[in-house]
Order: structure tokens, then C-alpha cells, then sequence
């Protein structure tokens, strides 16, 4: 159900969709570390809302701080550090104050006087928050529990958790979950999940349920749901980052970890042949229709390190392919960026000493290994063989700017000349400081990694996909799509096949609701072995199999920065315009089975579809501002309705190659289209006849296809050219002779 | 004779065949040294060929097992396990690596029914707990009752025993609940709020109080919060049981903060009956400062919620009954209802003071002597305080009353001779320095080393600080 936000509105008024997260820095000393991080931020980006964070520490919100915001939101983990002024500041301002949403921890400290203060904000929501707490619940029923919002993961537990009691003040709160509770001889009216006009409250220990010693928590309420009902959604294009040209997103990104090392693989045998030729003969050549970013870890090709003579030549092979984009897996691979953020040398070179005076142990000597390195003594006190050590290589000082700026310029130069870097692939715990993400900005590249999402049987929640980004003061830092094969091989100790079950995570986060695109993300040394090899195959050749659109990990990193950059402004009541998109050039609107795209008052736009109960509408990148107009379907404008009689209205509904520069007319399409394998290509809204297809590639390749739009004004064709990295130019037109048939 | 050289030869490669034979290393050979030399696909191959081939030799797939999780696929690593357990289905050891297994797989179902097997086996607590969890985890609620409920013998941590007590509970089987939390509660260190509040709530609604009673004394005496203390005291009182109510409650938390949390607590839910308990405990063993403090923390609950008729009657008692100790507790009371509320709050036991009574508080004597405008009552209880003890705050009142009722050249003459005689309390130097200069006399900082290292200029001289 759409909900209309201004109906007939003549000036365009800004959509916003920033949510204010409140945190305590005492108990969550940065955003990544917070509960709204772990919990919410994902189901508000799938929703397009982008969660912006501010510390209680630093002082209360000001009134800038509040400036276009829909809602405030806490999950504070216990009591915060000043409640009570936390408390006075949202008395004072009551009735400034965007919605509340409160989940879990109210604040702390609910005596008479802070509860008087907090008290208004609960009544917006209908609420009433009484003072009392119970401790045994265990005389308590459900009395009401709405299905919708109740039991999206986890049922609530039969026994409830001791928490706050709050009531219902009036009709106007919802409520998703009520019990009746008997303690000591008092009965309590308990509303433990509601939304209201003012916002939304979770009682603490009834959002989610959580095991403390399987360290597993899924969700009880229905988060999407819960803050569609808290922020009153309201329809606007969602910025989506999992569709491109109506196909589900596919890239792959491997780390360069390991490349100098032998591999193990039975075939390979007294070869000497390394890791990474192992994985560009099996994973990379063999598959030039999928795209690939490689990023190299750069000292790997310092012989210093352990380089091997065709260290240098391997990288340039992979390079070479036009499949392939040309990544940074860091200079020397820090394993914990926080240890360089104040660099002291002095303290590195103690470790790097305490290192050699040990032995090597456990995971880190397997990654030491996959360095290329002999663990012990023998590989020199600067290659890390344990986890003492914050990097890899560490014979020279750290320096941002060899680590970040000589990293990109070297490795772009094994390159062949022209083809650029685009990407800067996080390496160790994946958690760069500011001036590191910077760094990589004022590069000019993308900066990728972290995240760790991961969605099957073991991470049974959707908590465990992660967000879309990691911020870090003014900077940030997309993560990735899915986690990589160390979360399936023990940090690659055993079952070195594991990384074959990610395919449940990819199966999980298309179906019932498509929260991700597909990333097969995986490290050099999977081609160490056969079983791990085997294991990223699976993935590639099952991909061959997905109608995706595959793309480059840069452009996936260009859409989920349009994620934030993206502006929008309501021009009517089914109408909105969408500009500063960065690579972003999908939106989606939810729930919209009875929606249709309204070609003839749209523009900047390619085409839609309609999947899983949202209409996904692809944008022309080469239009700045592009116009999305919706009707209802049965409206008369709406395409779709009627038969088409013009070309000039034929809609994209997906294809596996990106599309832009559109160019419509009666009788003719034309535009630029690039991408990886066969080009595959579906029109709707197209009158039916017959077609000629003209495709010219700036490799000089020209062919002409013919194909028709059956009655359903469907036309589909495949263009068998080489559109990697080089445009192709189409221009599809009415058959010499034919006029369309309306 | 001759050797037939074809019978030699024949021998001979008879012979070498048999060697051979004894030689050629069989598959679990081979496995074993292919894995050994680093080429553990190699064994893998081999194995799971001679898998396919028939070899069912339990050591033989327990080592396939093995070879397969780490360097084989999950199919094989599923098909030597299922091979294994067709033959062996209670080889618990195998069950484990089943178990394994299926934690990294995707099949919830067949976990779940592999960890039931182990657990029907082990009876191992570990193994029935990670069961449950697993149970409660995916919302098999009934499942995890059941489980819990047939092993109810077996020595299950905290937090599944209080999980199998809350079920019990619901079963209306408090006995065997009681029976499940008891061995887990009280271990030192260790025990969960929540198993102690669960055993005490079923004790109670059992009609147990006493004891209930006795299981919170000695969680007190191993450091209960006041929180729970005061929860547990209030349970007592709503089952009717108000002695063992007080008992729990005179049983004081080590802490002067902990035992005014307790009170604050009980007052909170309206029982100022059982903070006085606390509080009278604790004056009941205190010495005069914390005595003091726990007489404040009374009348101040008592102001809270304007319930001061318990404070009267303590400080009619004390003064009627004749007991000294009774007498000094009423005197601290009221001086205590005097200070903070004023004189109207002790206008109806005023008429119960005299001067016996104010000899032991001379202070309070000379404060209301002040008010009731009796100069020479006044003098004399401030005369008869003793100077050496005073708190900054008493030292303030009674300046403030010797300015206005000593002439200055008296009152200093006065301090000096208590400075002498070592018996002016530091919090008073500063008014007997100024006093001594108010009356001509030369500033006692100069030339006494008991205050050489306070020589500073007199408030409120020029340059002073403040």
C-alpha cells in the first residue's frame, strides 16, 4: 500500500530519509560497535534510510543535528552516561523532536523525576510509562501479539524477560506485543512491542532473543515492518543497491593473500607452480565472461618478501585480462588498522622483536604461510608468522601514503597502459581509521571490505547481514556484499571446502526478499588446495547459471555510495525526482503490485519490473536528473495497460549487460551498452513486429540481429560480442517495411 | 642336485609376488602415508575410490571422515560418515564428527537429530545443554522441555537448571523444580540472579518462607545485591510472612551505601515498617559516625513518602523507656528531624528534653535554647559541647551560635584556652584565628608550630582567596 505523502503538491519538497542513531561511547566506544549498527542499520538501508550517528558523549543533538531527520533512534546497551540530562534535553525538546524510536533500553535511571521527563515521549506513541518492573514473569500470558510484527525469526520466549512495564494511554498506539503479568501479587498490563504516531518502543529482551553461549541472536519482531509502522513509510524511490538493469548484481573480488605460495593441488605436483597461477589458470581465464577485481598485496612482489621470479609476470597476466580490474590489497597488509592510526614505530619494532623470540602458532602461521613465507626464524623477524604482529610486512616504518597512495600507483602500473586502478580492497580486520578511507578518496578510487555478512543455517538472521557501509568520522567505508572463505574454513585451519556453503547465503538473501546482490569474495590462497578450489568454482560455475547482471567490485562500490549521495524531491503524488545518484542507478518501490512506471511522463529512465512485490525501475546513468513517474495499474497513463503502438515506450525489463544513453524515437531505440558474456536483452511495452538490431562494438565489430515482440510485447535478443571494456552501440529499429502493430 | 632353472625361476617370481604383496601398501596404508607426505587430496582420492569400491573397514572410514572434511567434499565427508554409523549407529565418537558436520551445513533438521542421538548416548550435561540451546534457538520450545525434563538427573549447568525449573514450574511440579535449582544455587561465585530468583519464588508460592528465608541469609552473606535482598524481604511480607520478612532485612549488606540501598528499596515499595528494621540493625551495631548516618538515611526515608510517625515513636520509646542506649537514639533523631526539618518538626517532643537529654547532644541544646531566645541556655550548652569532635557542618552551627551569644574578647579567650588545651577541633581554627584578631589579640598562626604551615591571610582579609 502506497501511502501518499502530498497529493497534488505544486513544489517539490525534499524526501528525507536521514535516521538519527544515539550512542553512548562509554558502552559502544564507535558506531560499528553499537547495537543500532548491528541490529537496525541494514532493514533502514533496505528500507532507504541512512542511519547517521551521534555520540551522547560528545553532547546532546542540536537543533542542526536534528535539521531533516525522521526519526530518532536508540539501542543503548545499558544505562548512558548522563540520563538524566539525556532525559531533560527530550522534555525540552518534546515537541520539536522527530519521531522516537526506542528499542530495548530506555535510558537508564527511570526514578520519578526522569520519568516525568521522558513521559511525553511515550505518550506521543500512546504509550505510558509507568514506573513499575517486573522481575519473575513467569505468571504472564500473551494477550494480544500481532503476527505481522511478532515471531519474524524467533517466537518470543514462554518465559517473557524481566523489563519495564509500560501501558497503553489511549487508542492510538498499535500494539504488536501485550502480556498480562502477576508478580507479587500484582497484575501487570504489560506492552512490550508498539508503534504509535510519535515513533516505536521494544521492551528490552523482547526484539530479538539471543543465546549468549552459542553467541546467536535472531530477530523476535519483524524489523522491517516494525519501522515501516514507527516511521510511517512513506513511498519514495528506495535507492537500490542489489538490481542492475532489472538482474540481480553479480561481482567477484579476490585478495591477493598468498600469491607467492606453492600450491597444494594434487595436479600441480612437483611443479612448483604458485597459488596464484594456480588461480588465474582454473578461477580467472577460464571464465572471461565474469568479471573479477584482483588486488595485489604489493611487497608480495618484493622479493625481499619472498617474491618469486614470475611474481611480477603472474600479476600482469591477471591484469591483462579483460575480465579483470585492477585492485590495491594494501602495500603491506596491516592486520590491525587501529595499531597505525597513531603509529609508533618504536612499539612495532618491540612486537616485531617479541615475534622472533617465539614461536610461530595457530592461524597466523597458516596466514604467515600463505605469505609465501617459512614460519620461524628464517623468514626474517619482519614478515609476520604469529599474531603479534599488527601487519604483515614490516621491515620499513608504516606510511599512509606508501601504504595507500604507492600501493595504487605501483600496482596500477603492472597494468597495461590505460587500464586504471579503480579499487582499494581492505585487508586484516578490515576496519581502516579516517585518513585511511580518505586517502583512498583522494585517490580516486573506491575503498571496499568488512562486513563479514553471512546468512545460512549457522548466522540464522538477517542481523548477520551486515549494512551498507562502516562510517568513520566524516569518511566511509562500503563493505563488502558476503563475507570471504575464512569465515568457512576456521580462518582457513579445516574444512577447506566450506567456502561451497556461501551458496546458502546467496539463496538467503535473494529469496523471499533480495537484500543482497552476489559477491564471490575469496583470497588467492583458495587455489592452494583442491578443496577450496573446487569450492570458489562451484560458485562461478553456478553463477553462469543466475540470470545476473555481472559488474565490476568498483561499480558495486559506486552504487552503495549513491546509496547516500542520492537526492530526491516529490514533484506530484506518484512523482519524484532522483539526481547525485554516484553509480547508483536503481530504485525500487515496495509493495507495489498495483503500481505501474508511467513511460510517457518519466524520463531518465530505462525501463521496470516486478519482483517479489516491488517494482524495481532502472535509471539512464547518462541522465543527471532523472523523473520517475508511477500510475496505478487500470490508470490510463500507466504503460503496460494498453498495448504498446511505439517503439518510443518500450521499457528495459532486464539485461545482463549495463545499459545507458538512451535514445528513443517512434520506431527506433538506441543505446551504449557494456558488460560480461553474452548479451542478453528483454523489452516489454513493445509493439508487437519484427526488429532489426544493430550492434556496433568499439572493438569494430558490427552485427545485425533480427528478432520480434511477440503479442505480449515482449522482444528479447542476445548480442554474441565482447563488451567488457569497450562500449557497444545498439540501436534496435522497425523491421524496413514494418510498422508496428498495436 | 641341479636346481631346474624354469622351477627356480617360477619359484623366484612366486616368491617376489608374495613379497610384493606383503609390501604393497593397502588403502589405510596409503592414506595414511599420502596424508602424512602433505598430498592429502591424493588420500582423499584413494579413499574415497576405495569407498566406492566396498571397503567398509571402520577404521579405515574413520580416517575418510577425516580426510574428507579437510581436504575432500562435503558429500564424501557425508557418505563415509553414513557409512560408518549404518554399521556402527552408537559409536559416539563418529556421532561427534557427524555433528561437526552438520554444524557447517545447512541442514537444521538433520543437526538437530544427530546432536538428539549424542545425547542419547553421552547423557553429558554439555551435550544436553547444547541440545536446548539449539531447541530454544529455533522456537522448538516443546522440544527443549522435553529434553530438559528427561534429564533432570543430569548435572545441568545454571542456566539450564533454572530453564528446567521455569518449565517445572509450569508443569505445577514445584517439588522437582525446587529439587533441579537447589544443587545450583548456591555455588560460590557463581550463582545467576536468576536461578536465586527463581528458587526463592517457588519456595515461597509453595509456602515455603522459612526456607526461602534461609537460602537469601546465606546468599547475603555472600554478597546479594540490596536490589534482590529487598525483592526477596518483599516476597516474604506479601506471603504473610512479615518476621521472616524482617529477619532478611535486619541481615545488613557489608556496605553503608548497600544498606541505605536496601532501605530505599523496601520504602520504595511502601514498607518503611522493614527499612526501619534495616536501619535499626544497622544503628544497633554501629559506631557514633555510622550510627549518625544511619539515623539520617531513617528520617530521610521517613520525609520521603511524610511518614514520620514511626520516628516519634522511636524517639518517645528512647526517651521514656530509660535505656541509655534508647535515650542517645532519640537524641541523634531528633536532632536529625531538627536539622533537616526544622523546629516545628520537633515541637511535640520538645516538651520531653532536658537538660539530661541535651548533655548528651549539647549542640542541638544550645540550637533550640538559640530559638527559644534563652542566652543563657544557649551559652551554657555550647560551653558544655565538646569542641574536639565537631564536623565542619556542627563546627559551622556553633560558631554561628557563639558570635551571637559570647562577647568576642570572651569567646576568644574561650578558644584560645581549648586550642591549649588541645581540644579545638581543626574545623574550628579558622573562626578561633579570626576571633582572636576580632579581639585585638595577635593572630595564633604566628609562633605556634601547630599551625606554622597554615599561615595564610584570614577570609575576607585583602588577598585572600575567597
Amino acid at each position: 500500500m502506497i501511502f501518499l505523502v502530498h497529493a497534488g503538491c505544486a513544489h517539490a519538497q525534499p524526501v528525507n530519509r536521514h535516521v538519527l542513531a544515539l550512542y553512548d561511547s562509554a558502552q559502544e566506544p564507535t558506531p560499528k560497535d553499537t547495537l543500532i549498527h548491528t541490529f537496525a542499520d541494514m532493514p533502514l538501508n533496505h528500507m532507504g534510510y541512512v542511519v547517521d550517528y551521534h555520540d551522547l558523549k560528545t553532547g546532546l543533538p542540536t537543533d542542526e543535528d536534528l535539521e531533516g531527520k525522521v526519526a530518532i533512534l536508540t539501542m543503548f546497551r545499558g544505562q548512558i552516561s548522563s540520563p538524566s540530562a539525556y532525559y531533560r534535553w527530550l522534555a525540552r525538546k518534546a515537541d520539536k523532536l522527530p519521531r522516537m524510536i526506542i528499542l530495548g533500553v530506555i535510558g537508564g535511571d527511570l526514578n520519578n523525576a526522569n520519568r516525568r521527563l521522558i513521559q511525553p515521549v511515550f505518550e506521543r506513541m500512546g504509550l505510558h510509562l509507568t514506573g513499575d518492573y517486573v522481575i519473575h514473569t513467569r505468571q504472564s500470558s500473551i494477550v494480544a501479539e500481532d503476527p505481522d510484527l511478532i515471531g519474524f525469526e524467533a517466537r518470543p520466549d514462554p518465559v517473557p524477560p524481566q523489563h519495564a512495564i509500560v501501558t497503553a494511554k489511549g487508542s492510538q498506539a498499535r500494539i504488536g506485543l501485550r502480556y498480562s503479568i502477576t508478580e507479587l501479587g500484582k497484575r501487570y498490563d504489560s506492552v512490550v512491542v508498539a508503534t504509535g504516531p510519535g515513533g516505536g518502543y521494544v521492551a528490552s529482551g523482547f526484539y530479538s532473543y539471543y543465546d549468549p553461549a552459542l553467541n546467536l541472536a535472531r530477530w523476535v519482531i519483524n524489523p522491517f515492518e516494525f519501522f515501516r509502522r514507527a516511521l510511517d513509510h512513506p513511498a519514495f524511490p528506495i535507492p537500490d543497491t542489489t538490481t542492475v538493469s532489472g538482474r540481480r548484481l553479480y561481482f567477484s573480488e579476490v585478495d591477493g593473500d598468498g600469491w607467492n605460495s606453492v600450491t597444494r593441488i594434487e595436479r600441480y605436483r612437483n611443479q612448483n607452480v604458485s597459488v596464484a597461477e594456480a588461480m588465474i589458470s582454473e578461477l580467472i581465464e577460464p571464465y572471461p565472461d565474469l568479471p573479477i577485481s584482483v588486488a595485489l598485496v604489493l611487497s608480495d612482489m618484493d622479493p625481499r618478501y619472498g617474491a618469486r621470479p614470475d611474481s611480477v609476470a603472474l600479476a600482469k597476466r591477471a591484469f591483462a585480462l579483460p575480465q579483470v580490474e585492477v585492485a590495491s590489497h594494501t602495500h603491506t597488509h596491516p592486520f590491525e588498522w587501529q595499531f597505525f592510526e597513531r603509529y609508533n614505530r618504536d612499539r612495532e619494532l618491540a612486537l616485531v622483536d617479541r615475534g622472533a623470540a617465539r614461536k610461530p602458532a595457530g592461524v597466523f602461521q597458516r596466514l604467515g604461510a600463505m605469505f609465501g613465507l617459512t614460519s620461524g626464524r628464517n623468514a626474517g623477524k619482519y614478515i609476520a608468522s604469529n599474531h603479534d604482529l599488527p601487519r604483515a610486512y614490516s621491515k620499513e616504518p608504516f606510511d599512509l601514503d606508501r601504504e595507500i597512495g604507492e600501493a595504487l600507483r605501483k600496482t596500477e602500473a603492472l597494468a597495461p597502459p590505460g587500464k586504471k586502478i579503480k579499487l582499494y580492497q581492505w585487508s586484516g580486520n578490515a576496519q581502516p581509521f579516517e585518513a585511511a578511507i580518505r586517502a583512498t578518496r583522494q585517490a580516486g578510487v573506491r575503498n571496499i571490505n568488512g562486513g563479514d555478512t553471512r546468512f545460512d543455517r549457522q548466522n540464522p538472521s538477517i542481523i548477520y547481514i551486515s549494512p551498507l557501509s562502516r562510517v568513520v568520522g566524516a569518511e566511509r567505508q562500503i563493505y563488502a556484499v558476503n563475507t570471504n572463505e575464512n569465515n568457512y574454513t576456521m580462518l582457513w585451519t579445516d574444512r577447506f571446502h566450506g567456502f561451497s556453503q556461501a551458496r546458502e547465503t546467496f539463496k538467503r538473501t535473494e529469496s523471499p526478499i533480495r537484500l543482497r546482490g552476489i559477491d564471490v569474495y575469496y583470497h588467492t590462497y583458495s587455489a592452494e588446495r583442491a578443496a577450496s578450489l573446487d569450492a570458489v568454482r562451484s560458485h562461478l560455475d553456478w553463477v553462469r547459471t543466475q540470470k545476473v547482471t555481472p559488474i565490476h567490485a568498483s561499480d558495486y562500490a559506486a552504487i552503495a555510495d549513491g546509496f547516500f549521495s542520492t537526492r530526491m524531491e516529490q514533484t506530484g503524488p506518484l512523482r519524484w525526482t532522483v539526481s547525485e545518484r554516484d553509480g547508483l542507478n536503481t530504485v525500487r518501490f515496495d509493495d507495489a503490485d498495483d503500481l505501474a512506471l508511467d513511460m510517457e511522463a518519466s524520463e531518465g529512465v530505462l525501463g521496470s519490473l516486478h519482483y517479489q512485490g516491488s517494482l524495481y525501475v532502472a535509471l539512464d546513468a547518462d541522465v543527471a536528473t532523472a523523473i520517475v513517474a508511477l500510475a496505478r495499474k487500470g490508470g490510463t497513463s500507466a504503460d503496460g495497460e494498453r498495448k504498446a503502438d511505439r517503439l518510443e515506450t518500450a521499457q528495459l525489463h532486464d539485461s545482463r549487460w549495463v545499459i545507458q544513453g538512451m535514445r528513443r524515437s517512434p520506431c527506433a531505440l538506441s543505446f551504449n551498452t557494456t558488460g560480461f558474456g553474452m548479451g542478453e536483452f528483454t523489452w516489454t511495452n513493445v509493439p508487437p513486429s519484427q526488429y532489426d538490431i544493430t550492434a556496433k562494438s568499439h572493438l569494430g565489430t558490427t552485427i545485425q540481429v533480427k528478432a520480434s515482440a511477440d503479442d505480449s510485447g515482449t522482444l528479447a535478443f542476445n548480442l554474441p560480442l565482447d563488451a567488457r571494456n569497450q562500449p557497444v552501440d545498439v540501436s534496435v529499429a522497425c523491421a524496413a517495411g514494418e510498422a508496428p502493430r498495436s | 642336485m641341479k636346481a631346474n632353472p624354469l622351477v627356480l625361476t617360477i619359484g623366484l617370481a612366486i616368491a617376489a609376488t608374495g613379497i610384493a604383496i606383503l609390501f604393497v601398501p593397502g588403502t589405510f596404508e596409503s592414506m595414511s602415508m599420502l596424508s602424512r607426505d602433505r598430498r592429502g587430496e591424493a588420500a582423499v582420492r584413494v579413499g574415497n575410490q576405495a569407498r566406492l569400491d566396498g571397503d567398509r573397514d571402520p577404521a579405515f572410514l574413520d580416517m575418510l571422515i577425516d580426510l574428507n572434511r579437510e581436504y575432500g567434499d562435503s558429500t564424501s565427508e557425508a557418505a563415509a560418515i553414513d557409512d560408518y554409523l549404518a554399521k556402527h549407529p552408537n559409536d559416539l565418537g563418529v556421532l561427534r564428527k557427524a555433528v561437526a558436520y552438520y554444524e557447517n551445513m545447512q541442514d537444521n533438521a538433520a543437526l538437530t537429530a544427530m546432536l538428539e542421538r549424542v545425547v542419547a548416548l553421552s547423557k553429558s550435561p554439555a551435550d544436553i545443554e547444547k541440545l536446548a540451546r539449539i531447541y530454544r534457538l529455533w522456537g522448538q520450545f516443546d522440544k527443549e522441555r522435553k529434553l530438559l525434563l528427561a534429564n533432570r538427573q543430569a548435572k545441568l549447568s545454571q542456566a539450564m537448571a533454572v530453564r528446567l525449573g521455569e518449565y517445572l514450574l509450569e508443569d505445577n511440579e514445584p517439588g522437582l523444580a525446587i529439587a533441579s535449582l537447589e544443587p545450583v544455587v548456591d555455588v560460590p561465585g557463581e550463582t545467576r540472579s536468576d536461578a536465586r530468583a527463581l528458587l526463592f519464588d517457588i519456595l515461597v508460592r509453595d509456602g515455603k518462607t522459612a526456607q526461602a528465608a534461609e537460602h537469601a541469609a546465606r546468599w547475603v552473606n555472600a554478597g546479594l545485591r540490596p536490589a534482590e535482598q529487598a525483592l526477596f524481604v518483599l516476597s516474604l511480607a506479601a506471603a504473610g510472612d512479615d518476621n521472616a520478612a524482617r529477619t532478611l532485612a535486619s541481615k545488613l549488606p557489608d556496605d553503608p551505601a548497600g544498606r541505605s540501598n536496601l532501605a530505599w528499596e523496601l520504602v520504595g515499595e511502601g514498607r518503611l515498617d522493614i527499612a526501619r528494621t534495616v536501619v535499626n540493625e544497622w544503628m544497633a551495631h554501629a559506631d557514633p559516625a555510622t550510627t549518625l548516618k544511619a539515623a539520617r538515611l531513617y528520617v530521610e526515608i521517613a520525609g520521603s513518602i511524610n511518614e514520620f510517625h514511626s520516628v516519634y515513636q522511636d524517639i518517645h520509646r528512647g526517651l521514656t523507656d530509660g535505656d541509655e542506649s534508647g535515650v542517645a537514639r532519640a537524641m541523634i533523631l531528633t536532632r536529625l528531624l531538627y536539622e533537616i526539618y526544622g523546629y516545628d518538626s520537633i515541637a511535640n517532643v520538645r516538651p520531653l528534653l532536658d537538660a539530661r537529654q541535651f548533655a548528651l547532644q549539647p549542640l542541638l541544646g544550645a540550637a533550640l535554647s538559640n530559638e527559644e531566645l534563652n542566652p543563657s541556655a544557649t551559652r551554657y550548652f555550647l560551653l558544655s559541647t565538646d569542641l574536639a569532635r565537631l564536623d565542619p557542618a556542627e563546627a559551622l552551627l556553633w560558631a554561628g551560635l557563639a558570635k551571637t551569644n559570647f562577647k568576642v574578647a570572651e569567646l576568644a579567650d574561650e578558644l584560645a584556652a581549648r586550642w591549649r588545651s588541645g581540644t579545638l577541633a581543626p574545623a574550628l581554627v579558622p573562626f578561633f584565628r579570626e576571633t582572636a584578631v576580632r579581639a585585638g589579640m595577635p593572630d595564633p598562626a604566628f609562633g605556634d608550630p601547630r599551625l606554622s604551615s597554615q599561615i595564610f591571610a584570614l577570609p575576607g582579609a585583602k588577598g585572600a582567596p575567597g
